[in-house]
This record gives structure tokens, C-alpha cells and sequence, in this order.
């Protein structure tokens, strides 16, 4: 059936309408719900730039984030040393865990899976806590006191522990077929790396140990201008090559042996997935803090959203989606015109678990085990 | 079109172990043939190997003149469409959304579909009867109805070899019929042989062309229907007394 005879064709005119408009009525649907993530998005940054606990007039925010001078020296501080990258990385890092709790769960073919859950942030969380809690006690400040070779140390750190974790998970997916003995096996990888962690505590100095505290309830305020540059180009390079995924993840969502038959490379697709989720998921939680449920939550919320499961359409969608929730729970943590925070985590939490909760209980496949 | 030439097939790994040895098959353009043989003769075993995802003991298959297992995947791809056993139920896709993928080896690196693609995947919907619900998603449709998605899907592909594994055996009896109904018409209106392993010997009888029987020890026949019931081959694979004529059932 290489060429249409030109009988087939006029048969197709004819009757082939309905998939076409129906597809049309998909894109009407899409259209809209990007445009409404869109909007999220910019309302979250504007909000997270021009409030805040200290009150800037809105005219003065935008001088200082043009580069103008300010009526006032401290006004232009807080915006550009704070606000500025607080926002930027709270966007990036939602983009960001969002993204590759996607890949994971499309990866893993288990829809609870995420970076948090598969012991990937675990692995980062070791990673750091070896730098941070292993090396001299000049380090008072996780981040702020280390300069460039601190970041990359702590980075770097925390990427090798997310790869480490998600290799030895990834060898035990292709031995185990189960998705539930999977998600065990991730979660026995979350104790043994914070058994290690809490060993590593018990011996550190006690500023040591505050500054990993810290990190461990997750922040997007520890990055600095300087730092910033280097977590986004990480960010986005994750992000470059989860678009690379794209088209082979579309086929694993059929499992394997389908995928295979498509004319998938399996081993190249779960290698880039692999490097994508570990610059992504092991970025932010070097820089952030493990951060849990944007990564199983947006994804579910996309795919609802916009009824597909086709990664070039939930990839933007949950960098959209992604980055809008985790500045408005900045935003909540923060409070503005309060002067409390709330642990970051926690905030994300009381997003995600109603999610979750809910994902479990709408899908057939989940309800009576995997 | 499709030849197995002085193949054998069989577990490579851990040790190897053939199940089935020294075989010679064919497979003509636009014909239907039914791989029947009692579990655990070596059918998906055969299967795999023949539409290259399992490496063969011995000996090659070729496909139009070409060693399937030194194609690339997307050639492979663009050759043979397989419709596997396991039952994917992928969540929030459509019924056209899942026949797209079948464009894969045709696409760009992005996936996205060119108007020719559109077509392609609309005409395939067509010749398969899924047209009118293209737009429902896979998991909201019957065993039946989703069935024969997953026969566009492998069409899509423009195959010349359709591949399907069990194909039936989770659908009842008018499904069954219907389905290998279509399967029968679409090799002939659409230029391409369809493989197909089934338990039904009942509907292989009715609808191959040819007929490939595992006996379960290690030997095979081929040929169609009426010569295989003739010279007694069901007899022997199945341990009963078998007569075409007689409309027996297993």
C-alpha cells in the first residue's frame, strides 16, 4: 500500500472529515489552555516581582529591573540581588521538576513516578550532603560562602548522585517488570540515602549541619545573581534535550516491544531521558532542595488538562504549568506584607498530595494495583 | 516476499536452546497465514524472531531480498507492523493519536505528522473501520474496537508484512470473525502479507491462506488448510482425530 489509487482517495475525501475536525476541535481545546497557562505564568512572576514583605511602588520595580537607578539604594537590591533571581529560579526549577517527573513517568510506564519518588532527589540529597557535611568548616552557608568552585562542587555533587540512583534504578527496572516493585525498590534507595545522610549529620559540625537543614527544606531564595547564569544554562540544557525525547517517549507510552517496532532506540531514549532527569531533578535539588509532588502532580494535571499524552504538547505544557505552581507556592510560602515563611515543602505539599490522592483514585489501573 | 531460510530459532540467552530448527518458510504478498501450535511450541518465539526483535540461532529471514536483522530499526520499521499480545491501555490518547504513531518511522525528530502523514493515518482508519471514533480515547473503547486500532496502527506504518500475535484472544466470537474478516481484506486491498499466531483453529481454517503448524515437538508443517488436514498434520500436533470436513473444534 505504498501509493492511493485515485479511487481510495476520492473514497477518503468523502468520509474522512470526522477525524480531521475532531482534531481541529483538540487544537481549539489546546490553544486555550495554553493561553491560560500562559497568563498563570506571567501573573505569578509579575506578582513575585512587585510584591513582597518589603512595599516597592510598582514604578520604582520596573526602573530597578530595567537597570535605572531607584529613589531609593535599597529598593534596587532587593529586586535585582533578590526578587529577581528568587522568581527566575522558582520559574526554572518548576519548568524543571516538572519536566522530568514527565519523563520518569513516562520512562518507568508508572504514573506516580517522579524524580522524589525513584530516590533520584535522594541520591542528590547524599550527593550534597557528602560536600556539605564532609568538607571543612569554612563552609557556613550551603551555597552563599563557596563562590563558583563551591557551586559546581555541590552541583556537580548532586548531579552524580541523581545519575548513580537513577543508573541503578533504571538497571533494576529493565530485571524488575513490575511498576509497584519499582516504586518500592526507589523508595528503599530514599531510606538507605538518608540513613547515609544522618550518619553523615551525626558526625558534622552543628553550622554545618544547619546550613544542610536548610537546604534539605527546599528554597528557591539560595541563588544568587551570580550563581544564576549557571543554573539556568543546566536548566535549559536539561530541558533541550527532553525535547529530543519527545517523539520516542510517544511510542514508549506503548510499551517496549512497540516502541522497538516503531523503530525506537531503546537504549539511546532511556539514556537522554536519563541525562535529562539528572540535570533537571539533580540542578534544582543541588541549588533548591529536594523538592517533592510539582514532579507527579503537574504532569497528571497537564494530561487532564489538555486529554493527551503526546510529549510534544505536555512538555511545554508542564514547563508552563510547572513554573506557574512553584511561583505562586513561593509566593504563599513567602506571604506577602508578612514577614513569616513557610517551609517550602510544605506548601508544595498541601498542592500535591490532594493530587495525587486523586490520580489514585480516578485511574481504574492504579485502583486495582499495578 | 517474507523467506526463513534454513532458520533456526530458540532462547539465546542464558544458554541457548532452539525450539525449532533448520526451517524453510515463505510468505507471498497478500496472504493471510496462520501460525497455530499448541503453548510453548515456539510460536512468539518464531514471531519475534521473524520480525526481528529476536536474534535467530541460525540461518536469516529476509524480506524482499534483505536480512531483516541487518536493517536499520526505522527501515525494519517501515516494512513490517506488528499488533503484539500485551494489552496497552495507554491512558489519554485517542484512537487517531495512537494510529499517528505508527507514523513514527516516516517522521522528523520532532514526530510531527506532514499532510501526507494526515492522510495516510486517515486512509488507514478508513480501510480498518475506526474512523467514526478517531477522536474517543483508546482506553474508553471495546476489546474489539480497540483491536482494530491497533491493526490501523501497524497499517500506518505501510508495512508489507502486518505481524500479529494472538490477535484474538480476548475478543469473542463476531469479533473474531470480524476481525480476521478485515485482516483477510485489508492484504488484499492493501499490498501486504499478514503473520498472524492465533489458538483459533477454528478461524485459521476458515480464513488462511496457508497455514504454519508447530506440533509442540520440535517439528512444523506448512500448506493450506485442506492439504494439511489431508495428510493428517493437525492429527499429529494435536493428538486427535481431526477432520476438516467434519468442522472439529478445539
Amino acid at each position: 500500500m505504498t501509493t492511493l489509487s485515485a479511487e481510495q482517495r476520492v473514497e477518503k475525501n468523502q468520509s474522512a472529515f470526522i477525524p480531521a475536525i475532531k482534531s481541529k476541535q483538540h487544537s481549539h481545546r489546546w490553544r486555550w489552555v495554553f493561553l491560560v497557562l500562559l497568563l498563570l505564568v506571567a501573573g505569578a512572576l509579575a506578582f513575585s516581582l512587585f510584591a513582597g514583605s518589603v512595599y516597592i511602588p510598582p514604578q520604582e520595580v520596573l526602573t530597578a529591573l530595567l537597570g535605572g537607578e531607584t529613589s531609593r539604594a535599597g529598593w534596587t537590591t532587593i529586586v535585582q540581588d533578590y526578587r529577581l533571581p528568587k522568581a527566575l529560579t522558582a520559574l526554572l526549577a518548576g519548568a524543571a521538576l516538572a519536566t522530568a517527573g514527565l519523563l520518569m513517568q513516562t520512562l518507568f510506564r508508572n504514573p506516580l513516578a517522579d524524580a522524589y519518588v525513584l530516590g533520584i532527589s535522594s541520591g542528590a540529597s547524599l550527593g550534597v550532603a557528602l560536600v556539605v557535611l564532609s568538607v571543612g568548616a569554612g563552609t557556613a552557608t550551603l551555597l552563599g560562602n563557596m563562590g563558583i568552585a563551591g557551586d559546581f562542587a555541590v552541583v556537580a555533587a548532586a548531579a552524580i548522585g541523581a545519575f548513580t540512583v537513577l543508573l541503578i534504578v533504571l538497571l533494576l527496572a529493565r530485571r524488575v517488570h513490575s511498576a509497584t516493585t519499582l516504586l518500592i525498590l526507589g523508595l528503599m534507595f530514599g531510606y538507605i540515602t538518608s540513613a547515609l545522610v544522618s550518619l553523615l549529620a551525626h558526625f558534622a559540625a552543628p553550622e554545618q549541619l544547619r546550613s544542610f537543614n536548610n537546604w534539605s527544606q527546599g528554597t528557591f531564595g539560595d541563588v544568587t545573581r551570580v550563581q544564576l547564569p549557571i543554573f539556568a544554562i543546566i536548566i535549559l540544557l536539561g530541558l533541550a534535550v527532553s525535547v529530543v525525547t519527545a517523539k520516542p517517549l510517544n511510542a514508549m507510552l506503548l510499551g517496549e516491544d512497540y516502541a522497538a517496532s516503531l523503530g525506537v532506540n531503546l537504549r539511546r531514549m532511556r539514556y537522554l531521558t536519563i541525562i535529562s532527569t539528572a540535570l533537571l531533578a539533580g540542578t534544582v535539588t543541588a541549588f533548591c532542595g529536594p523538592i517533592a509532588f510539582l514532579g507527579i502532580a503537574v504532569p497528571h494535571l497537564c494530561r487532564v488538562a489538555l486529554r493527551t499524552s503526546s510529549h510534544n504538547v505536555l512538555i511545554p505544557a508542564v514547563i508552563l504549568l510547572g513554573a506557574a505552581i512553584s511561583l505562586t507556592a513561593d509566593l504563599i510560602a513567602h506571604m506577602p506584607g508578612a514577614q513569616i515563611v513557610l517551609p517550602l515543602n510544605a506548601v508544595m505539599a498541601l498542592f500535591g498530595a490532594p493530587v495525587v490522592i486523586w490520580v489514585i483514585l480516578r485511574q481504574p489501573g492504579l485502583r486495582s494495583g499495578l | 516476499m517474507l523467506s526463513a531460510i534454513d532458520l533456526t530459532v530458540g532462547f539465546t540467552r542464558p544458554s541457548q536452546r532452539a525450539l525449532l530448527e533448520n526451517m524453510n518458510l515463505s510468505l507471498e504478498m497478500g496472504r493471510v497465514v496462520c501460525l497455530l501450535g499448541p503453548n510453548g511450541a515456539g510460536k512468539t518465539t518464531l514471531l519475534r524472531t521473524l520480525i526481528g526483535m529476536h536474534p535467530p540461532i541460525h540461518g536469516r529471514v529476509q524480506l524482499n531480498g534483505d536480512d531483516i536483522h541487518r536493517l536499520s530499526r526505522r527501515n525494519l520499521a517501515r516494512r513490517i507492523g506488528v499488533v503484539l499480545t500485551d494489552r496497552v491501555m495507554p491512558a489519554m490518547m485517542t484512537a487517531y493519536e495512537l494510529v499517528s504513531l505508527g507514523r513514527q518511522p516516516y517522521t522528523g525528530w520532532l514526530g510531527a505528522l506532514s499532510l501526507r502523514d494526515q492522510e495516510i493515518v486517515e486512509m488507514v482508519l478508513e480501510a480498518t473501520h475506526t474512523g467514526m471514533f478517531a477522536s474517543r480515547l483508546v482506553s474508553e473503547l471495546s476489546d474489539g474496537e480497540r483491536q482494530r486500532v491497533f491493526v490501523a496502527r501497524a497499517l500506518a506504518q505501510q508495512p508489507d508484512l502486518l505481524v500479529l500475535d494472538e490477535p484474538t484472544a480476548f475478543l469473542d466470537l463476531p469479533h473474531r470473525v470480524e476481525l480476521m474478516t478485515l485482516l483477510r481484506q485489508l492484504t488484499r486491498e492493501q499490498h501486504c502479507a499478514a503473520l498472524i499466531s492465533t489458538h483459533d483453529l477454528d478461524l485459521a481454517l476458515r480464513f488462511a491462506d496457508e497455514i504454519w503448524l508447530l506440533d509442540g515437538r520440535g517439528g512444523f508443517a506448512t500448506g493450506t488448510p485442506a492439504a494439511l488436514s489431508e495428510n493428517g498434520a493437525f492429527t499429529r500436533a494435536f493428538g486427535i482425530a481431526f477432520d476438516l470436513y467434519q468442522h472439529h473444534t478445539i
